[in-house]
């Protein structure tokens, strides 16, 4: 697993999380592991970096889910109740429909 | 569009299906040789997705909505109406949703060019079938 600098804005860093981003793109960090994270660490900044190294330059309008549970990527891992092991599906949001 | 240029186009995005992407997405590949790209999405309510991906991407993919068995999906249409019937042209079932020929030939939308689309992050082959994926299990509550 990929370790990283964990130091958030002051949050408290209690338990690690494994957290894989799998985009219709590519996965993050990749197809084969998960990247360190901490569960006071907010998911935007997962995403952000996965948005990098997958050189996705539009992701105003994707969702993440975990598990089929919409997850809100302004919160902590904590705050989404996720830990452990966490595989974040990311993509698109699905449009409307109506002819 | 040179085909060529598109089997590299579409070879490029199917590349992404890995088994890791199909299982965090609960699919399964039933043809995947160009231009078919043929996925179940599984689950309590399946349902099967049949892309023909000539002109990829110049083109939107041509879908066709299938029950699990390969036989043509019948509706009733959903609501929202992305999983819709019949179609202004070409009768069939129908996405109604953009990235999809069925909508941009819809005579209801062919101001709304694939052109628009065409691209943009999220809405390659993968992408587009992640959008209905989601679009159904939302649907059928699942």
């Amino acid at each position: 697993m990929s370790d990283h600098d964990h130091n958030d804005g002051g949050h408290h860093h209690t338990e690690p999380v494994a957290v894989a981003v799998i985009t219709p793109s590519g996965t993050f960090p990749n197809d084969d592991d998960y990247r360190r994270s901490y569960d006071g660490e907010h998911v935007e900044k997962v995403l952000k970096a996965a948005a990098v190294h997958l050189h996705l330059t539009n992701t105003d309008d994707w969702v993440a889910y975990v598990d089929n549970r919409p997850i809100d990527p302004a919160k902590t891992f904590a705050e989404n109740d996720l830990c452990g092991i966490v595989e974040i599906e990311w993509h698109k949001h699905e449009g409307g429909g109506g002819a | 569009m040179h085909e060529a240029l598109a089997r590299s186009n579409f070879d490029r995005d199917v590349a992404h299906l890995t088994s890791r992407f199909l299982e965090s997405r609960n699919w399964t590949v039933n043809e995947l040789q160009f231009p078919i790209l043929d996925v179940t999405f599984l689950g309590s309510h399946p349902l099967r997705m049949r892309l023909s991906c000539d002109n990829w991407d110049e083109l939107p993919p041509n879908e066709q909505i299938l029950n699990v068995d390969g036989s043509p999906w019948v509706g009733p249409p959903t609501s929202p109406s992305i999983f819709n019937m019949p179609h202004s042209s070409r009768r069939n079932a129908f996405i109604c949703t953009p990235g999809f020929r069925g909508y941009h030939t819809h005579s209801s939308h062919t101001s709304d060019h694939w052109a628009n689309y065409r691209g943009k992050d999220g809405n390659n082959l993968p992408g587009l079938l992640d959008q209905l994926s989601r679009a159904w299990r939302k649907i059928k509550g699942v």
